[in-house]
């Protein structure tokens, strides 16, 4: 409709004055200041993460030993672990590292040469915290793998933390692109590779491993992820759809089967894939988290699959899994397809109770969310929950639900990192074009999810080629930090600086017989008003990477609870009341009031 | 301010405010085009309007990693879009018209920034011409950008209410946003155009289920399949409905019916960008998208059209060959596949794919030695030990036969059937006590495993070695078997009579045997009844058996189940990733 010509004057002019001010005053805003990170000096005050690696000691950079050839398992590592091998209270660090690649292949034809101690090799760093009088901490790390006498030097994958002889020290066991190790803790600051001893070797490609007690015995077995019968005499040339030579995808070869090996409690293992049946499927292995997730009271395995429907293996409490991926609603997205999921992770984002299920996947796919029912069957609500589109984009690994501003709700973290080259990066000639950047996303406590990324701190505006993260408070502050790798990329420790401003409550279950952290056990935290809080103990989930098995919940502003319960993998349920707050408190089996 | 100076200033304040009032007016004239355009939609053919100042600058992408015949593609139409920007004489429909195909060349290869950028221009120049603005949405939709793709979407209807594919698509997108109460009302509209169409029928049974309305999502869905019976991606949203209201069975039988193939939908605009892709490689994700999704004939079509483009590319004529063997033409894929070899003879895919096909036809050896080719390329494909250790056993090449076994069972300790032929190769070969350890290992690592269980009792009654002998233990067995299935077939019921035999129970044994012979006879397999005599009057004089099989037992011959061909893009492929195994011979 035309408008008279005076008045379509006056219209501009109004027009003008209306957004001339506020632009003004945008201006000066900015005018006060742009820190480095790009972000106005204001907001960067509110940073949640700040990466201090380097300052604190984990100076790591990952070696993966590309030459060029695209060999596909170069850009699909590594993990790192949290875990206190040394038993003072505080977690220390496992970097998983690469080696060179390929038949014939030297250091010298590596496209970016390692940097760090040589030949490349995991490295165990020691936590030498302090903690002031006045409350101050002050964070120092130490390189201490030769002295621990660690020697990984195979194509590094993850790392799995767990006490398998039960003698209340951690040990390791390390996936590979080949044999895989079993480190015993020898309790004295050095570790024996045990995997011969122990019967646990895989020498095909394994990726993510978890400790876990299936059969209720008091003994840790040790289920291992492997994923594909790649091999450099078999290995395909995969092409990008503008015909450059590219990574190949999961579908050019063959699944391979994956391992549980029972733990016979005297430090040896029996392999019973597949008398479990869990070898029965091989659907190309990445992530997996174990938790009882229809709530029988034993312990279930849920695996990430790469480009093949994911696994739900329900134990069915007589040595034998069966996978229920199916009807769970949990093996396909919510269109029917299968999904390229790297990294998992199990935990009650709603507060109802049940353990629900998280996994990262390939860029134009989405994180998906599967909400628990509370009897085992998930529906895929991603969308509902608003993760699902600003996810779209990235290809995510490492990830786990945290409660990282302590206000009794699980927020989600990912690791993000392109597995094929991203066009625009290859354009301008990046010698490494995968690099993508984190995200952080708030669980409001309404059903959805807020991305908080552009708050979370100048780390996740770095674009890297983010793989593994390890979960746990390292500064034992109250609130939970983050350690993440990356693909040939430096290690970052993203230290929490909002958590700890709220009160919280730090746990540690331990067996009486099995003096160790008993993984699988779940606690329940009554409050005085709002929800049940709903914990478990683990090390695993995420991708490749062990994280604190110590249970810390966010309480928000309470600064009391009711009481807790603890339900042991023994079936046992005991319950402590005036359990201290703002502190860690370890809970023993055998010492709380029984509950029948 | 001096005297002098106050009237230069007041005259530089008026000739700002003229200024600024031309600009105004300016805009005012392009805002009254605008809204003359009228209904037709199309920029005007016969002169140019001032749209061309707000058009925006086009990328132009790095196109070196492409091959050379998509860059020559790009390159054309983007002189195409130079030559008609030089052109004095272009009318705004011209050049909406080059900024559109431009956009869909690069739409076609993902280049999506510039794809988006031409959309955009070409819309400026002609903002009710339907095209641009439908692939802007789908685009945007794609990219996961779905409030600019409501947008989008929204405005298209406004040009065409009543378009099915953009009322689908904007149904679609508010489904991705978990609006589905905003979703109904226009798969509805789709329907009342159209009845038929399992699309839009489909769409409802979604919004149904996002609902948790299951009774609901499942009459929709339903309806969908009977519409469109291929569609098997209906089959899953089916299942979790039927799941929703306690149907787990219904669910299961859903959950094994689905498949990739989503229900068809005539939409030309996107046909016609499928249709731009050319060069090699692009064919092949083209051709494996449609073998994918079962559109067979599309995908031989295509893969015959990058063989006769690429005559010596062996690939071609592998998908070829799996095309046409899927279709039933297996004298077609026979061809091909030899073809390909003939390129590439040492392919383990082209070996193993022909291989298959020859069994089929019974040529037993030259399959074996298809099958030790693709093995000696590629040691890790198991299904290639699987049918070499088969077609060994046919062939009565028992101790060869022994380490293919193992080799599956190694790749693939789940596989029930290798393990049992295991054991039978070496009955075969008459190394009793190792078929024994074969067996119980298998039995121990696959206890629901009926046939395993069942031929460990027929060893344990009637082995010729007596170390191995045990009829007791063989009673147990077939009792287990008789639990699991809840019946026992012709051979179980001998097996029993054995082992009855072995442990001295004649009576029982020859009662057994008898009724076997009646109901033998009953069902006109009278070819049967000697060699169950043979049995029955040995047991009649209190001897036992001693033979567990026969030379001529079928078990030996173990009979190829489906033999389909090597497809890398069966139910398991997750959706189309753009770099995905284009592997070189």
């Amino acid at each position: 409709m035309a408008r008279s010509r005076i008045h379509y004057v006056f219209t501009e002019v109004q027009r003008l004055v209306i957004f001339v001010l506020p632009i003004c005053g945008l201006i000066s805003t900015f005018a006060q200041g742009i820190g480095n990170d790009g972000l106005p000096k204001a907001v960067r005050q509110v940073r949640m993460f700040e990466d201090r690696a380097e300052a604190v000691g984990i100076d790591f950079v990952h070696f993966n030993g590309m030459s060029g050839e695209h060999y596909f398992c170069e850009m699909v590592g590594s993990g790192a672990a949290m875990f206190d091998y040394d038993n003072d209270g505080d977690l220390d660090v496992y970097l998983v590292q690469g080696s060179m690649l390929g038949p014939s292949k030297t250091l010298g034809d590596a496209l970016f040469p390692p940097r760090g101690p040589l030949p490349p090799k995991g490295r165990l760093f020691r936590n030498d915290l302090v903690v002031h009088t006045d409350g101050s901490r002050t964070l120092k790390f130490t390189d201490v793998t030769e002295q621990s006498k660690i020697d990984a030097r195979g194509y590094g994958m993850g790392v799995a933390t767990g006490d398998f002889n039960n003698d209340g020290w951690m040990d390791l066991y390390l996936t590979n692109f080949g044999s895989n190790q079993m480190w015993r803790n020898n309790r004295d600051g050095t570790f024996d590779d045990v995997t011969q001893e122990a019967g646990t070797d895989d020498p095909r490609w394994s990726v993510s491993a978890a400790f876990l007690d299936y059969d209720r015995d008091g003994s840790l077995d040790l289920y291992v992820g492997n994923y594909v019968n790649f091999s450099f005499t078999n290995r395909k040339r995969c092409f990008a759809y503008t015909s450059a030579e590219d990574y190949c995808g999961p579908l050019s070869y063959d699944p391979v089967p994956e391992r549980l090996f029972r733990n016979r409690g005297d430090g040896t293992f029996e392999d019973v894939s597949a008398k479990s049946q869990i070898a029965r499927e091989a659907n190309g292995s990445l992530g997996v988290v174990s938790a009882d997730f229809n709530g029988d009271g034993w312990i279930d395995i849920y695996v990430a699959n790469d480009g093949r429907s994911n696994h739900l293996w329900i134990n069915q409490r007589n040595g034998t899994f069966k996978n229920e991926a199916m009807l769970a609603g949990c093996a396909l997205n919510k269109d029917g397809q299968p999904e390229s999921s790297m990294g998992v992770d199990a935990g009650d984002v709603d507060n109802d109770g049940d353990d629900d299920l998280v996994m990262t996947n390939l860029n134009g796919e989405k994180t998906t969310l599967f909400v628990n029912d509370g009897k085992g069957w998930f529906e895929d609500r991603s969308f509902e929950v608003g993760l699902a589109v600003p996810s779209k984009p990235y290809t995510g690994f490492g990830t786990a639900f945290l409660d990282y501003d302590s206000d009794g709700w699980l927020d989600l973290l990912t690791v993000n990192g392109e597995v094929r080259t991203i066009e625009a990066l290859a354009a301008v000639k990046d010698p490494y074009p995968l690099h993508q950047r984190k995200q952080l996303f708030h669980n409001l406590g309404n059903g959805r999810f807020e991305e908080v990324t552009k708050r979370a701190g100048a780390v996740f505006g770095l674009s890297e080629v983010g793989r593994g993260a390890a979960f746990g408070d390292i500064d034992n502050d109250g609130d939970t930090d983050v350690l993440v790798m990356n693909n040939n990329g430096r290690a970052r420790l993203l230290i929490n600086e909002v958590g700890s401003h709220k009160h919280w409550l730090g746990l540690r279950l331990v067996g009486t017989k099995e003096k160790r952290d008993m993984l699988g056990a779940r606690v329940a935290i009554f409050q005085m008003s709002g929800p049940t809080l709903w914990r478990r103990v683990r090390t695993d989930s995420s991708y490749c990477s062990a994280s604190d098995p110590r249970v810390l919940v966010g309480l928000g502003a309470s600064s009391k609870i009711k009481t807790i319960q603890a339900f042991w993998p023994s079936g046992r349920v005991e319950e402590w009341a005036e359990v201290p707050i703002d502190t860690y408190t370890t809970l023993r089996e055998g010492t709380g009031k029984r509950v029948p | 301010m001096r005297n002098g100076e106050r009237p230069i200033l007041l005259l530089s304040i008026i000739a700002s405010a003229l200024c600024f009032m031309r600009a105004s007016l300016l805009s005012y004239e392009e805002s009254k085009s605008a809204a003359s355009l009228g209904a037709s939609g199309r920029a005007s053919q016969t002169k140019k309007t001032h749209f061309r100042s707000k058009l925006s600058p086009i990328p132009y992408p790095e196109l070196s990693p492409f091959e050379s015949a998509v860059q020559q593609q790009i390159r054309e139409a983007q002189a195409k879009l130079d030559s008609v920007k030089q052109t004095p004489a272009a009318t705004d429909g011209q050049l909406s018209d080059t900024y559109g195909e431009l956009g869909k060349v690069y739409h076609a290869y993902d280049l999506l920034e510039a794809a988006k950028a031409c959309y955009l221009n070409a819309q400026t120049l002609a903002p009710h011409d339907h095209r641009w603005l439908y692939y802007l949405a789908r685009l945007q939709h794609g990219d996961g950008h779905l409030t600019e793709a409501i947008e989008s979407y929204r405005s298209l209807l406004q040009i065409r209410p009543n378009d099915a594919p953009t009322l689908l698509g904007l149904a679609e997108t508010y489904l991705d946003q978990s609006r589905p109460e905003l979703a109904e009302p226009l798969f509805e509209k789709v329907l009342s155009v159209d009845p038929s169409c399992s699309a839009a029928m489909a769409g409802l049974g979604k919004a149904a289920l996002a609902k948790r309305h299951f009774a609901k999502a499942i009459t929709h869905l339903e309806s969908s399949l009977a519409i469109d019976p291929k569609a098997r991606s209906i089959h899953y949203p089916l299942a979790m409905a039927y799941r929703g209201v306690g149907e787990l069975e219904k669910a299961q039988d859903n959950l094994l019916k689905r498949g990739p193939e989503k229900p068809s939908v005539s939409d030309p605009l996107m046909e016609e960008l499928r249709d731009l892709t050319t060069g090699h490689r692009l064919l092949w994700i083209k051709g494996s998208k449609a073998l994918r999704e079962r559109r067979l004939a599309e995908a031989a079509d295509i893969f015959r059209r990058m063989a006769t483009a690429s005559p010596q590319d062996p690939l071609a004529r592998l998908y070829l060959g799996t095309a046409l063997s899927l279709l039933g033409d297996r004298q077609g894929a026979l061809e091909h596949y030899t073809e390909g070899l003939r390129i590439a003879p040492t392919n383990p895919k082209l070996h193993y794919n022909l291989a298959l096909l020859l069994i089929g036809q019974k040529s037993d050896q030259e399959a074996i030695e298809h099958l030790q080719a693709t093995i000696h390329a590629d040691p890790g494909m198991k299904d290639a030990h699987f049918h070499l250790a088969n077609e060994l056993m046919r062939a009565g090449r028992f101790e060869q036969a022994l380490p293919r076994y193992a080799k599956v069972i190694e790749l693939d300790p789940g596989n029930g059937f290798a393990r049992l032929m295991q054991a039978m190769a070496l009955v075969r070969l008459e190394d009793y006590e190792k078929a024994k350890d074969v067996l119980e290992e298998s039995h121990s690592a696959l206890p629901d495993n009926v046939d395993i269980t069942h031929a460990l009792a027929r060893l344990l009654a009637a082995c010729p070695n007596s170390a191995v002998r045990n009829g007791t233990r063989a009673i147990q067995l077939i009792q287990s078997v008789v639990r699991a299935t809840e019946n026992l077939d012709l051979d179980q019921v001998q097996t029993l009579a054995m082992a009855l035999a072995e442990v001295g129970q004649f009576g029982r044994a020859i009662e057994l045997q008898e009724s076997l012979i009646n109901e033998v006879k009953n069902a006109q397999r009278t070819e049967l009844v000697p060699l169950l005599t043979e049995n029955l009057e040995k047991y009649q004089r209190g001897q036992t058996c001693r033979i567990p099989w026969r030379s001529d037992d079928p078990i030996f011959s173990p009979i190829p189940g489906t033999l389909a061909p090597l497809d890398p893009f069966k139910q398991e492929a997750s959706s189309m990733r753009k770099n995905n195994a284009l592997p070189t011979p």
